[in-house]
Protein backbone atom coordinates (compact mmCIF):
# COMPACT_ATOMS: atom_id res chain seq x y z
CA UNK A 1 0.00 0.00 0.00
CA UNK A 2 3.21 2.46 0.76
CA UNK A 3 5.49 3.30 -1.28
CA UNK A 4 8.15 5.55 -1.37
CA UNK A 5 7.37 8.52 -3.84
CA UNK A 6 9.58 9.62 -6.46
CA UNK A 7 9.83 12.81 -8.16
CA UNK A 8 9.96 12.30 -12.16
CA UNK A 9 12.88 14.18 -14.07
CA UNK A 10 11.45 17.71 -16.20
CA UNK A 11 12.12 15.92 -19.76
CA UNK A 12 11.88 12.39 -19.20
CA UNK A 13 8.15 11.89 -20.20
CA UNK A 14 9.04 13.73 -23.17
CA UNK A 15 9.14 11.12 -25.86
CA UNK A 16 6.09 9.45 -24.40
CA UNK A 17 4.69 12.83 -24.91
CA UNK A 18 5.97 12.81 -28.57
CA UNK A 19 4.62 9.20 -29.12
CA UNK A 20 1.04 10.09 -28.32
CA UNK A 21 0.94 13.25 -30.35
CA UNK A 22 1.63 11.06 -32.78
CA UNK A 23 -1.19 8.67 -32.03
CA UNK A 24 0.20 5.94 -30.31
CA UNK A 25 -2.10 4.74 -27.57
CA UNK A 26 0.29 2.24 -26.27
CA UNK A 27 3.09 5.47 -25.16
CA UNK A 28 -0.01 7.19 -23.37
CA UNK A 29 -0.88 3.78 -21.80
CA UNK A 30 2.79 3.84 -20.54
CA UNK A 31 2.02 7.41 -19.14
CA UNK A 32 -1.13 6.66 -17.30
CA UNK A 33 0.92 3.29 -15.72
CA UNK A 34 4.15 5.29 -14.80
CA UNK A 35 1.66 8.27 -13.13
CA UNK A 36 -1.29 6.81 -11.96
CA UNK A 37 -0.08 5.79 -8.85
CA UNK A 38 1.34 9.82 -7.71
CA UNK A 39 -2.06 11.08 -9.21
CA UNK A 40 -4.04 8.72 -7.02
CA UNK A 41 -2.35 9.21 -4.11
CA UNK A 42 -2.52 13.84 -4.78
CA UNK A 43 -6.12 12.65 -5.50
CA UNK A 44 -6.87 10.77 -2.46
CA UNK A 45 -4.23 13.19 -0.22
CA UNK A 46 -6.89 15.63 -1.00
CA UNK A 47 -10.35 14.19 -0.95
CA UNK A 48 -9.88 11.72 1.51
CA UNK A 49 -11.96 9.45 -0.28
CA UNK A 50 -10.67 6.42 -2.36
CA UNK A 51 -13.33 5.88 -4.60
CA UNK A 52 -13.42 9.99 -5.78
CA UNK A 53 -9.70 9.76 -6.05
CA UNK A 54 -10.28 6.87 -8.72
CA UNK A 55 -12.96 9.15 -10.43
CA UNK A 56 -10.86 12.24 -10.27
CA UNK A 57 -7.76 10.13 -11.17
CA UNK A 58 -9.63 8.50 -14.42
CA UNK A 59 -10.93 12.05 -15.42
CA UNK A 60 -7.39 13.75 -15.20
CA UNK A 61 -5.80 11.26 -17.69
CA UNK A 62 -8.87 11.76 -20.37
CA UNK A 63 -8.29 15.51 -20.35
CA UNK A 64 -4.76 15.19 -20.24
CA UNK A 65 -5.33 12.96 -23.29
CA UNK A 66 -7.50 15.35 -25.19
CA UNK A 67 -5.58 18.73 -24.47
CA UNK A 68 -2.41 16.94 -25.20
CA UNK A 69 -2.16 19.53 -27.79
CA UNK A 70 -1.88 22.03 -25.49
CA UNK A 71 0.98 20.93 -23.24
CA UNK A 72 3.62 23.29 -24.86
CA UNK A 73 6.55 21.10 -22.74
CA UNK A 74 7.57 24.23 -21.07
CA UNK A 75 6.82 22.53 -17.70
CA UNK A 76 7.43 18.67 -16.93
CA UNK A 77 4.59 16.73 -18.24
CA UNK A 78 4.10 15.40 -14.55
CA UNK A 79 3.82 19.26 -13.36
CA UNK A 80 1.19 19.56 -16.32
CA UNK A 81 -0.80 16.35 -15.47
CA UNK A 82 -0.68 17.30 -11.62
CA UNK A 83 -2.16 20.54 -12.52
CA UNK A 84 -5.06 18.66 -14.14
CA UNK A 85 -5.47 16.11 -11.40
CA UNK A 86 -5.18 18.90 -8.36
CA UNK A 87 -7.70 21.29 -10.07
CA UNK A 88 -10.38 18.54 -10.68
CA UNK A 89 -10.29 17.51 -7.28
CA UNK A 90 -10.47 20.80 -5.62
CA UNK A 91 -13.43 21.15 -7.88
CA UNK A 92 -14.83 18.14 -6.43
CA UNK A 93 -13.69 19.11 -3.09
CA UNK A 94 -15.91 21.93 -3.34
CA UNK A 95 -18.62 20.44 -4.84
CA UNK A 96 -18.49 17.85 -1.69
CA UNK A 97 -18.55 20.53 1.01
CA UNK A 98 -20.88 22.03 -0.31
CA UNK A 99 -23.33 19.37 -0.10
CA UNK A 100 -21.86 18.56 2.88
CA UNK A 101 -23.65 19.96 5.92
CA UNK A 102 -20.49 21.41 7.90
CA UNK A 103 -19.93 23.23 11.09
CA UNK A 104 -19.26 26.79 10.52
CA UNK A 105 -15.60 27.39 9.10
CA UNK A 106 -14.02 30.06 7.81
CA UNK A 107 -10.98 30.83 5.88
CA UNK A 108 -10.32 33.33 7.96
CA UNK A 109 -10.79 31.30 11.19
CA UNK A 110 -7.40 31.19 12.64
CA UNK A 111 -7.61 27.66 12.62
CA UNK A 112 -8.61 26.62 9.54
CA UNK A 113 -9.21 22.83 10.60
CA UNK A 114 -12.24 21.41 12.03
CA UNK A 115 -15.22 19.13 11.88
CA UNK A 116 -13.91 16.02 10.75
CA UNK A 117 -9.96 15.04 12.92
CA UNK A 118 -11.96 16.71 16.01
CA UNK A 119 -14.89 15.09 15.98
CA UNK A 120 -13.85 11.47 14.44
CA UNK A 121 -10.43 11.23 16.33
CA UNK A 122 -10.97 12.33 19.71
CA UNK A 123 -8.00 11.80 22.00
CA UNK A 124 -8.13 8.33 23.23
CA UNK A 125 -7.57 8.24 27.22
CA UNK A 126 -4.71 5.91 26.90
CA UNK A 127 -2.86 7.09 24.34
CA UNK A 128 0.05 5.93 22.71
CA UNK A 129 2.74 7.76 22.44
CA UNK A 130 3.86 9.48 18.62
CA UNK A 131 7.22 7.74 17.86
CA UNK A 132 4.96 3.98 18.67
CA UNK A 133 2.34 4.87 16.09
CA UNK A 134 4.75 6.40 13.84
CA UNK A 135 4.93 3.54 11.33
CA UNK A 136 1.61 1.95 12.11
CA UNK A 137 -1.40 2.52 9.68
CA UNK A 138 -3.50 3.58 12.40
CA UNK A 139 -1.50 7.12 12.43
CA UNK A 140 -1.52 7.88 8.90
CA UNK A 141 -5.21 7.51 9.11
CA UNK A 142 -5.37 9.70 11.83
CA UNK A 143 -2.64 11.91 9.81
CA UNK A 144 -5.13 12.10 6.79
CA UNK A 145 -8.03 12.55 9.20
CA UNK A 146 -6.78 15.60 10.33
CA UNK A 147 -5.87 16.99 6.28
CA UNK A 148 -9.31 16.06 5.51
CA UNK A 149 -10.38 18.51 8.16
CA UNK A 150 -9.00 21.45 6.06
CA UNK A 151 -10.81 23.57 4.46
CA UNK A 152 -10.95 23.55 0.36
CA UNK A 153 -8.34 25.86 -0.49
CA UNK A 154 -5.85 24.75 2.65
CA UNK A 155 -5.51 21.22 1.53
CA UNK A 156 -4.45 20.97 -2.27
CA UNK A 157 -2.06 23.67 -0.93
CA UNK A 158 -0.57 21.39 2.19
CA UNK A 159 -0.53 18.15 0.04
CA UNK A 160 1.58 19.67 -3.20
CA UNK A 161 4.06 20.91 -0.59
CA UNK A 162 4.49 18.65 1.96
CA UNK A 163 3.42 15.44 0.08
CA UNK A 164 4.11 16.05 -3.93
CA UNK A 165 7.17 18.42 -2.50
CA UNK A 166 6.60 21.62 -5.04
CA UNK A 167 7.85 25.01 -4.54
CA UNK A 168 6.08 27.69 -3.64
CA UNK A 169 6.25 29.04 -7.12
CA UNK A 170 5.20 25.79 -8.60
CA UNK A 171 2.25 25.37 -6.51
CA UNK A 172 1.01 29.38 -7.02
CA UNK A 173 1.69 28.88 -10.67
CA UNK A 174 -0.49 25.00 -11.01
CA UNK A 175 -3.40 26.96 -8.55
CA UNK A 176 -3.81 30.18 -9.90
CA UNK A 177 -2.62 31.66 -6.59
CA UNK A 178 -0.18 34.68 -5.41
CA UNK A 179 3.40 33.36 -3.88
CA UNK A 180 2.24 34.92 -0.70
CA UNK A 181 -1.08 33.57 -0.49
CA UNK A 182 0.53 30.10 -1.08
CA UNK A 183 3.05 30.52 1.58
CA UNK A 184 0.33 31.81 4.14
CA UNK A 185 -1.84 29.22 3.30
CA UNK A 186 0.55 26.74 4.07
CA UNK A 187 1.61 27.64 6.76
CA UNK A 188 -1.72 27.98 8.52
CA UNK A 189 -2.56 24.77 7.45
CA UNK A 190 0.60 22.88 8.95
CA UNK A 191 -0.46 24.81 12.14
CA UNK A 192 -4.01 23.16 11.52
CA UNK A 193 -2.53 19.67 11.18
CA UNK A 194 -0.05 20.11 14.38
CA UNK A 195 -3.12 21.30 16.75
CA UNK A 196 -5.54 18.46 15.33
CA UNK A 197 -2.29 15.71 16.02
CA UNK A 198 -1.97 17.14 18.98
CA UNK A 199 -5.73 16.65 19.51
CA UNK A 200 -5.59 12.82 18.14
CA UNK A 201 -2.29 11.44 19.02
CA UNK A 202 -1.76 13.58 22.30
CA UNK A 203 1.74 14.01 22.82
CA UNK A 204 3.46 15.43 20.01
CA UNK B 1 9.71 41.59 12.94
CA UNK B 2 8.18 41.01 16.25
CA UNK B 3 7.15 37.59 17.90
CA UNK B 4 3.79 36.51 16.19
CA UNK B 5 5.06 37.87 13.04
CA UNK B 6 8.24 35.53 13.51
CA UNK B 7 6.34 32.98 14.95
CA UNK B 8 3.92 32.79 11.44
CA UNK B 9 7.11 33.28 9.75
CA UNK B 10 8.60 29.58 11.06
CA UNK B 11 6.79 27.55 8.19
CA UNK B 12 8.14 29.26 5.47
CA UNK B 13 11.63 29.27 7.04
CA UNK B 14 11.68 25.46 7.44
CA UNK B 15 11.18 25.76 3.71
CA UNK B 16 13.93 27.89 3.12
CA UNK B 17 11.81 30.56 1.59
CA UNK B 18 12.64 33.46 3.17
CA UNK B 19 15.01 36.04 2.19
CA UNK B 20 18.70 36.16 3.98
CA UNK B 21 17.51 38.73 6.03
CA UNK B 22 14.33 37.91 7.33
CA UNK B 23 16.23 34.16 8.12
CA UNK B 24 18.93 36.18 10.06
CA UNK B 25 16.20 37.77 12.29
CA UNK B 26 14.56 34.67 12.82
CA UNK B 27 17.57 32.89 13.85
CA UNK B 28 18.38 35.74 16.02
CA UNK B 29 14.30 35.83 17.96
CA UNK B 30 15.04 31.45 17.83
CA UNK B 31 17.75 31.94 20.37
CA UNK B 32 16.07 34.37 22.66
CA UNK B 33 12.46 32.74 22.45
CA UNK B 34 12.17 29.48 23.86
CA UNK B 35 7.79 29.12 22.50
CA UNK B 36 9.19 29.63 19.38
CA UNK B 37 12.21 27.44 19.55
CA UNK B 38 8.61 24.72 20.11
CA UNK B 39 6.68 26.07 17.69
CA UNK B 40 9.64 25.20 14.91
CA UNK B 41 10.12 21.69 16.52
CA UNK B 42 6.30 21.21 16.47
CA UNK B 43 5.56 22.17 12.50
CA UNK B 44 8.94 20.43 12.11
CA UNK B 45 7.14 16.82 13.12
CA UNK B 46 4.09 18.39 11.69
CA UNK B 47 5.52 18.34 8.17
CA UNK B 48 7.42 14.84 8.88
CA UNK B 49 4.04 13.27 9.32
CA UNK B 50 2.32 13.96 6.41
CA UNK B 51 5.74 13.45 4.02
CA UNK B 52 5.41 10.20 5.84
CA UNK B 53 2.46 8.96 4.46
CA UNK B 54 3.39 7.47 1.23
CA UNK B 55 1.85 6.93 -1.64
CA UNK B 56 -1.59 5.25 -1.80
CA UNK B 57 -1.48 2.11 -4.54
CA UNK B 58 -4.33 3.43 -6.85
CA UNK B 59 -6.93 0.66 -7.62
CA UNK B 60 -6.00 -2.18 -10.54
CA UNK B 61 -8.31 -1.39 -12.47
CA UNK B 62 -7.34 2.03 -13.16
CA UNK B 63 -5.54 2.21 -16.05
CA UNK B 64 -7.63 -0.54 -17.74
CA UNK B 65 -10.64 1.60 -17.17
CA UNK B 66 -8.95 4.92 -18.34
CA UNK B 67 -7.40 3.85 -21.48
CA UNK B 68 -10.81 1.73 -22.53
CA UNK B 69 -12.03 5.24 -22.17
CA UNK B 70 -9.42 6.89 -24.14
CA UNK B 71 -9.57 3.96 -26.60
CA UNK B 72 -13.26 4.51 -27.27
CA UNK B 73 -12.17 8.52 -27.69
CA UNK B 74 -9.58 7.68 -29.99
CA UNK B 75 -11.70 5.35 -31.94
CA UNK B 76 -14.13 8.39 -32.53
CA UNK B 77 -12.16 10.81 -33.54
CA UNK B 78 -10.88 8.29 -36.58
CA UNK B 79 -14.16 8.10 -37.27
CA UNK B 80 -16.67 5.55 -39.44
CA UNK B 81 -15.06 5.31 -42.60
CA UNK B 82 -12.09 5.04 -41.34
CA UNK B 83 -13.18 1.97 -38.93
CA UNK B 84 -14.82 0.20 -42.07
CA UNK B 85 -11.35 0.32 -43.98
CA UNK B 86 -9.97 -1.22 -40.98
CA UNK B 87 -12.37 -4.08 -41.07
CA UNK B 88 -10.92 -7.86 -41.47
CA UNK B 89 -11.34 -8.78 -45.33
CA UNK B 90 -14.22 -10.99 -44.36
CA UNK B 91 -16.48 -8.46 -42.90
CA UNK B 92 -15.62 -5.82 -45.51
CA UNK B 93 -16.27 -7.46 -48.75
CA UNK B 94 -19.93 -8.38 -47.72
CA UNK B 95 -20.25 -4.43 -46.38
CA UNK B 96 -19.02 -3.13 -49.86
CA UNK B 97 -21.31 -5.58 -52.19
CA UNK B 98 -24.23 -4.53 -50.06
CA UNK B 99 -23.17 -1.16 -50.41
CA UNK B 100 -22.78 -1.99 -54.16
CA UNK B 101 -26.27 -3.50 -54.77
CA UNK B 102 -27.83 -0.89 -52.86
CA UNK B 103 -26.71 1.68 -55.06
CA UNK B 104 -26.96 -0.31 -58.10
CA UNK B 105 -30.93 -0.46 -57.42
CA UNK B 106 -31.25 2.82 -56.27
CA UNK B 107 -29.82 4.27 -59.20
CA UNK B 108 -32.13 2.18 -61.47
CA UNK B 109 -35.38 3.41 -59.81
CA UNK B 110 -34.11 6.96 -60.02
CA UNK B 111 -33.37 6.31 -63.74
CA UNK B 112 -37.14 4.98 -64.32
CA UNK B 113 -38.78 7.47 -62.68
CA UNK B 114 -36.70 10.17 -64.21
CA UNK B 115 -37.39 8.76 -68.00
CA UNK B 116 -40.97 7.80 -67.60
CA UNK B 117 -41.74 11.99 -66.68
CA UNK B 118 -39.56 12.48 -69.47
CA UNK B 119 -41.35 10.77 -71.97
CA UNK B 120 -44.77 11.67 -71.16
CA UNK B 121 -44.45 15.70 -70.67
CA UNK B 122 -44.23 16.08 -74.90
CA UNK B 123 -46.93 14.97 -76.31
CA UNK B 124 -48.95 16.13 -73.36
CA UNK B 125 -48.13 19.81 -73.51
CA UNK B 126 -49.48 20.68 -76.89
CA UNK B 127 -52.76 19.35 -75.35
CA UNK B 128 -53.23 21.64 -72.75
CA UNK B 129 -51.90 24.66 -74.81
CA UNK B 130 -54.51 24.25 -77.57
CA UNK B 131 -57.30 24.60 -74.54
CA UNK B 132 -56.83 28.24 -75.11
CA UNK B 133 -57.07 28.60 -78.44
CA UNK B 134 -61.24 28.15 -78.09
CA UNK B 135 -63.13 28.38 -81.80
CA UNK B 136 -65.93 29.84 -80.14
CA UNK B 137 -66.86 32.65 -77.99
CA UNK B 138 -66.80 32.67 -74.40
CA UNK B 139 -69.71 32.41 -72.14
CA UNK B 140 -71.70 35.61 -71.73
CA UNK B 141 -69.64 36.66 -68.74
CA UNK B 142 -69.28 39.57 -67.73
CA UNK B 143 -65.33 40.54 -68.48
CA UNK B 144 -64.26 43.24 -65.71
CA UNK B 145 -65.54 40.88 -63.43
CA UNK B 146 -63.99 38.24 -64.60
CA UNK B 147 -60.74 39.29 -64.70
CA UNK B 148 -61.15 40.42 -61.25
CA UNK B 149 -61.84 37.37 -59.74
CA UNK B 150 -59.07 36.00 -57.24
CA UNK B 151 -59.43 32.30 -56.41
CA UNK B 152 -62.47 31.71 -54.46
CA UNK B 153 -62.09 28.22 -53.62
CA UNK B 154 -65.94 28.02 -52.28
CA UNK B 155 -66.78 29.24 -55.64
CA UNK B 156 -68.44 26.20 -57.52
CA UNK B 157 -68.89 27.93 -60.72
CA UNK B 158 -65.05 27.36 -61.41
CA UNK B 159 -65.86 23.88 -61.59
CA UNK B 160 -68.13 23.24 -64.35
CA UNK B 161 -66.31 25.73 -66.62
CA UNK B 162 -63.98 23.88 -66.25
CA UNK B 163 -65.42 20.67 -67.25
CA UNK B 164 -67.00 22.30 -70.06
CA UNK B 165 -63.49 23.35 -71.60
CA UNK B 166 -62.13 20.31 -72.71
CA UNK B 167 -64.92 19.65 -74.51
CA UNK B 168 -66.42 22.61 -75.55
CA UNK B 169 -63.07 24.68 -75.10
CA UNK B 170 -64.54 28.35 -74.39
CA UNK B 171 -61.88 29.47 -71.93
CA UNK B 172 -63.74 31.44 -68.96
CA UNK B 173 -61.24 34.26 -68.19
CA UNK B 174 -61.46 33.11 -64.07
CA UNK B 175 -60.18 30.42 -64.62
CA UNK B 176 -57.14 31.87 -65.30
CA UNK B 177 -55.74 32.57 -62.01
CA UNK B 178 -52.49 34.24 -60.66
CA UNK B 179 -50.32 31.94 -60.15
CA UNK B 180 -47.17 32.15 -57.95
CA UNK B 181 -44.61 34.49 -59.77
CA UNK B 182 -42.00 31.29 -59.77
CA UNK B 183 -44.56 28.95 -61.78
CA UNK B 184 -44.84 32.06 -63.85
CA UNK B 185 -41.26 32.36 -64.12
CA UNK B 186 -40.47 28.95 -65.27
CA UNK B 187 -43.06 28.79 -67.57
CA UNK B 188 -43.83 31.36 -69.62
CA UNK B 189 -40.83 31.68 -72.62
CA UNK B 190 -42.90 34.57 -73.65
CA UNK B 191 -42.89 38.24 -72.62
CA UNK B 192 -45.91 38.19 -71.65
CA UNK B 193 -45.73 36.11 -68.22
CA UNK B 194 -50.10 36.76 -66.83
CA UNK B 195 -51.58 35.37 -70.15
CA UNK B 196 -48.98 32.39 -70.78
CA UNK B 197 -48.22 31.37 -67.80
CA UNK B 198 -51.19 29.59 -66.27
CA UNK B 199 -50.71 27.46 -69.85
CA UNK B 200 -47.59 25.94 -68.92
CA UNK B 201 -48.68 25.67 -65.43
CA UNK B 202 -51.36 23.40 -65.59
CA UNK B 203 -49.52 21.09 -68.12
CA UNK B 204 -47.62 20.79 -64.85
CA UNK B 205 -50.25 19.68 -63.17
CA UNK B 206 -51.96 17.52 -66.09
CA UNK B 207 -48.87 15.91 -66.52
CA UNK B 208 -49.27 14.40 -63.02
CA UNK B 209 -52.69 13.60 -63.31
CA UNK B 210 -52.44 11.51 -67.04
CA UNK B 211 -49.11 9.56 -65.20
CA UNK B 212 -49.93 5.98 -64.69
CA UNK B 213 -48.17 5.93 -61.66
CA UNK B 214 -48.95 5.49 -57.93
CA UNK B 215 -47.65 8.48 -56.76
CA UNK B 216 -49.96 10.42 -59.30
CA UNK B 217 -52.05 11.22 -56.96
CA UNK B 218 -50.61 12.70 -53.86
CA UNK B 219 -48.61 14.64 -57.01
CA UNK B 220 -51.40 16.14 -58.37
CA UNK B 221 -52.95 16.96 -54.60
CA UNK B 222 -49.68 19.00 -53.91
CA UNK B 223 -50.22 20.35 -57.35
CA UNK B 224 -53.92 21.45 -56.53
CA UNK B 225 -52.86 23.21 -53.52
CA UNK B 226 -50.94 25.78 -55.35
CA UNK B 227 -53.23 26.50 -57.89
CA UNK B 228 -56.37 26.37 -56.11
CA UNK B 229 -58.52 27.45 -59.25
CA UNK B 230 -57.54 23.79 -60.83
CA UNK B 231 -59.59 21.75 -58.57
CA UNK B 232 -61.53 19.00 -59.74
CA UNK B 233 -59.62 17.86 -62.65
CA UNK B 234 -61.64 16.72 -65.57
CA UNK B 235 -61.41 13.19 -66.79
CA UNK B 236 -58.06 12.87 -69.23
CA UNK B 237 -60.04 10.74 -71.83
CA UNK B 238 -62.06 14.07 -72.79
CA UNK B 239 -58.91 16.16 -72.73
CA UNK B 240 -57.07 13.74 -75.39
CA UNK B 241 -59.48 14.39 -78.03
CA UNK B 242 -56.31 16.21 -79.73
CA UNK B 243 -56.51 20.12 -81.20
CA UNK B 244 -53.94 21.70 -82.93
CA UNK B 245 -50.97 22.57 -81.33
CA UNK B 246 -50.30 25.75 -82.09
CA UNK B 247 -49.22 28.51 -79.31
CA UNK B 248 -50.82 31.30 -78.60
CA UNK B 249 -48.98 34.23 -79.90
CA UNK B 250 -48.45 37.18 -78.53
CA UNK B 251 -48.65 40.38 -80.15
CA UNK B 252 -47.73 43.56 -77.91
CA UNK B 253 -49.97 47.15 -78.88
CA UNK B 254 -50.09 50.41 -77.27
CA UNK B 255 -53.33 52.39 -77.76
CA UNK B 256 -52.95 55.88 -77.40
CA UNK B 257 -56.59 57.74 -76.51
CA UNK B 258 -57.33 61.44 -75.49
CA UNK B 259 -58.34 60.13 -72.22
CA UNK B 260 -57.06 56.80 -70.71
CA UNK B 261 -59.38 55.94 -67.94
CA UNK B 262 -62.78 56.16 -70.02
CA UNK B 263 -60.94 54.00 -72.77
CA UNK B 264 -61.52 51.12 -70.20
CA UNK B 265 -64.56 50.34 -70.49
CA UNK B 266 -64.56 51.01 -74.06
CA UNK B 267 -61.94 48.43 -74.49
CA UNK B 268 -63.59 45.59 -72.32
CA UNK B 269 -66.17 46.24 -74.56
CA UNK B 270 -64.68 46.00 -77.77
CA UNK B 271 -62.91 42.66 -76.34
CA UNK B 272 -66.58 41.52 -75.98
CA UNK B 273 -67.09 42.25 -79.05
CA UNK B 274 -64.73 40.43 -80.92
CA UNK B 275 -65.37 37.22 -79.13
CA UNK B 276 -62.25 37.96 -77.15
CA UNK B 277 -61.33 37.56 -73.21
CA UNK B 278 -59.95 39.87 -70.88
CA UNK B 279 -56.80 37.47 -69.42
CA UNK B 280 -55.34 40.09 -67.18
CA UNK B 281 -56.02 44.08 -66.32
CA UNK B 282 -52.41 45.38 -64.66
CA UNK B 283 -53.05 48.81 -62.71
CA UNK B 284 -50.21 51.43 -63.00
CA UNK B 285 -50.13 54.62 -60.98
CA UNK B 286 -53.90 54.26 -60.18
CA UNK B 287 -55.64 52.91 -63.65
CA UNK B 288 -55.47 50.52 -65.63
CA UNK B 289 -52.58 50.67 -68.07
CA UNK B 290 -52.68 47.56 -69.61
CA UNK B 291 -54.45 44.44 -70.78
CA UNK B 292 -53.80 41.19 -72.02
CA UNK B 293 -56.89 39.52 -74.12
CA UNK B 294 -56.84 36.33 -75.92
CA UNK B 295 -58.66 36.40 -79.42
CA UNK B 296 -59.35 33.75 -82.09
CA UNK B 297 -56.74 34.98 -84.93
CA UNK B 298 -59.62 35.53 -87.54
CA UNK B 299 -60.88 37.84 -84.58
CA UNK B 300 -57.93 39.90 -84.36
CA UNK B 301 -58.40 42.45 -87.46
CA UNK B 302 -62.09 43.25 -86.03
CA UNK B 303 -60.65 43.55 -82.87
CA UNK B 304 -57.83 46.27 -83.95
CA UNK B 305 -60.46 48.19 -86.09
CA UNK B 306 -62.31 48.66 -83.44
CA UNK B 307 -58.81 49.95 -81.18
CA UNK B 308 -58.58 51.98 -84.05
CA UNK B 309 -61.70 54.03 -83.41
CA UNK B 310 -60.68 54.36 -79.89
CA UNK B 311 -57.12 56.01 -80.33
CA UNK B 312 -54.14 55.59 -82.38
CA UNK B 313 -52.86 51.90 -82.38
CA UNK B 314 -48.93 51.47 -82.54
CA UNK B 315 -47.66 47.76 -82.99
CA UNK B 316 -50.36 46.47 -84.92
CA UNK B 317 -48.50 45.37 -87.82
CA UNK B 318 -46.73 42.36 -86.48
CA UNK B 319 -47.20 39.55 -88.46
CA UNK B 320 -49.59 36.80 -86.70
CA UNK B 321 -48.34 33.39 -88.23
CA UNK B 322 -50.86 30.95 -90.25
CA UNK B 323 -50.26 28.02 -87.17
CA UNK B 324 -51.82 30.49 -83.91
CA UNK B 325 -55.39 29.03 -83.88
CA UNK B 326 -55.30 32.21 -80.48
CA UNK B 327 -53.50 35.51 -80.43
CA UNK B 328 -52.91 37.21 -76.76
CA UNK B 329 -52.66 40.84 -77.04
CA UNK B 330 -51.52 42.75 -74.64
CA UNK B 331 -52.73 46.45 -74.91
CA UNK B 332 -50.52 49.12 -73.29
CA UNK B 333 -52.96 52.03 -72.54
CA UNK B 334 -51.71 55.51 -72.69
CA UNK B 335 -52.62 59.09 -72.33
CA UNK B 336 -52.71 61.47 -75.51
CA UNK B 337 -49.86 64.52 -74.62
Amino acid sequence: MIRTKKRTLPDEDAELVASCRAGDLDAFESLVRKHQTRMFTLAFRVLGNYEDAGEIVQDAFVSAYRNLGKFRGDAAFTTWLTTITVNLARNRLQQMVSRRSREVCSLDDPVPGCGECSKSHDPPSDRPSAHELLEREELRQRVQGCINGLEPGFREALVLRDVEEYSYGEIGTMLRLAEGTVKSRIARAREAIRDCLKRVVGEF
Amino acid sequence: MDHDSIRHKLSAYLDGAVTAAEKSLIERHLEECSDCRNTLHELEKTIHHVRSLGEVEPPPWLAVKVMARIREEAGRKRGVLLRLLQLPLRWRIPVEAAALVFLSVTGYLVYRNVSSDMTQVVPLSGEFREEYAPPVPPPAASPKASVKSSPEPGKPSSVPMKEKRAAEPAPPAHSVAPLPSSVREDASPVPSPPAGAPVMAEEKGQNFRLQDRDDAKSAFSADRMSLPEQEEAPSWTMRSKSLPTAVPEVLGIELIVADPESAVADIERATERSGGVILRKEMQGGRVRFFSVRLQREAVQGYLERLESLGDVRGAQSIIPDTAAAVEIRVTISGRQ
